[in-house]
C-alpha cells in the first residue's frame, strides 16, 4: 500500500477500535435486544450445523482413503495350521486348550485364528519361514 | 532459571474448551447479542461481507477451536475481535485479488478475476474503498461540528483527555459526544457505506 493508503486505513483502524470500544460499553444500543438474540442466536445454530457437516465430510473422506489404501493380507492356510499346529506343541506360547486343540464349534474361528496370524506376521514385518 | 520457568507457567492462558464455548455462546443474553449485531454490521459494512456470514464463521472458528477463548474473557469481546479479524483477512484478500470484485450497485454481477494478483486498478479501487468510506462518515457528520473534531481527534489516536481537551469539556461531554457519534454511524446506511 502507499503511503496515502497506509494512512487512509490507519484513520479507519482508529474508528474501528472507538465503535467497538462505544458499542461494549454501552448498555443501551437502541436496539430491539430480543430481535438481535433472535437472529443471532439462529446463526450460531447454522455455525454448529456447518461445522458438524464439515466433520462428517472430514470422517466421510478419511474412512475412504482408509479403504483405498487398506491391504487385502494374502496366506497360505495350509502352512498356517503347520504352523499353529507347532506353536500347540510349545509349551512356553501361551494359548488356551481350546486353541490348542483347534477345537472350534465354528469353521469360521479357524479361519479367522489363521488371518489373526498372518496379519500378526505381516504387521511384523517379518516371515520366519520366508 | 526456576524463576523463569514459574513466571512463564504464570502466563500460560486458561482457554475454554469448545464444549465451554459452545454453551457460553448459547447463554448469550440480549443486550450481548445486541452489541454483536452492531459490530458486525459495522465490519459487514467494511469488508462487504453480509453480517450472518461474517457472524457465523466467527462462531464457526470460536466453536471449532481454531479461535481460542480465553477464560474468563467477555464474550462480546471475544466474538467482536474474531469478527474484526475475519473483516481483516477479507479487505486483505480483496486487495489482493482473492475475491470477487463486487461492482457499484446496479451495475450487473461480480466478475471473477482469472489472475490472483490484483491488477493496479483494483489497488486503486481498493485504497479509494477506505477514502470513500471516510467520506461517507464525514458527510454523516457535516452538520455536527462537534463530531467533526471528534473524528479527526480519534483518527489523530487521542485519548481521554486529550479528546476532552480538544473538543474543550468534560468526561462527561465527552461521553456525551461519543454517544452521539456512535449512534449516527450504527443507525446510518444500513445497507453499507456505497448507498
Amino acid at each position: 500500500m502507499s503511503g496515502k493508503s497506509i494512512e487512509l486505513s490507519d484513520r479507519l483502524d482508529a474508528l474501528d477500535d472507538f465503535f467497538m470500544e462505544e458499542v461494549l460499553s454501552s448498555e443501551d444500543l437502541e436496539v430491539d435486544a430480543e430481535d438481535a438474540l433472535a437472529l443471532v442466536l439462529a446463526d450460531l445454530e447454522r455455525a454448529e450445523l456447518l461445522l458438524r457437516k464439515t466433520r462428517l465430510t472430514e470422517i466421510r473422506s478419511q474412512i475412504n482413503a482408509e479403504r483405498a489404501t487398506a491391504r487385502v493380507v494374502s496366506f497360505d492356510p495350509g502352512r498356517m495350521r503347520q504352523r499353529l499346529a507347532a506353536a500347540a506343541n510349545d509349551p512356553n506360547v501361551r494359548m488356551t486348550l481350546a486353541a490348542r486343540n483347534a477345537i472350534s464349534d465354528d469353521g469360521d474361528d479357524l479361519d479367522s485364528l489363521l488371518e489373526d496370524m498372518a496379519e500378526l506376521e505381516r504387521d511384523a514385518g517379518a516371515d520366519p519361514e520366508a | 532459571m526456576h524463576d523463569v520457568v514459574g513466571l512463564a507457567e504464570e502466563r500460560k492462558v486458561d482457554h475454554l474448551s469448545t464444549d465451554e464455548v459452545r454453551d457460553a455462546l448459547r447463554a448469550m443474553s440480549a443486550t450481548q447479542a445486541a452489541k454483536i449485531e452492531a459490530i458486525t454490521r459495522w465490519f459487514s459494512r467494511k469488508c462487504n461481507v453480509p453480517a450472518e456470514d461474517l457472524r457465523q464463521e466467527a462462531f464457526k472458528r470460536l466453536l471449532s477451536g481454531s479461535r481460542r477463548f480465553p477464560r474468563g474473557a467477555e464474550l462480546t469481546v471475544i466474538v467482536s475481535g474474531t469478527i474484526r479479524s475475519l473483516a481483516s483477512e477479507e479487505i486483505e484478500a480483496i486487495r489482493a485479488g482473492r475475491r470477487k470484485v463486487l461492482p457499484p450497485a446496479g451495475s450487473g454481477d461480480g466478475v471473477d478475476l482469472p489472475d490472483p494478483a490484483p491488477s493496479p486498478e483494483q489497488l486503486l479501487s481498493s485504497s479509494r474503498d477506505d477514502a470513500r468510506v471516510l467520506a461517507a462518515i464525514e458527510s454523516l457528520i457535516a452538520d455536527d461540528e462537534e463530531l467533526q473534531i471528534l473524528v479527526e481527534g480519534i483518527c489523530d489516536h487521542m485519548r481521554g483527555r486529550q479528546l476532552e481537551e480538544l473538543l474543550n469539556v468534560d468526561a462527561k461531554g465527552l461521553a456525551a459526544i461519543r454517544k452521539r457519534l456512535r449512534r449516527k454511524l450504527q443507525t446510518a446506511l444500513p445497507g453499507g457505506w456505497e448507498q
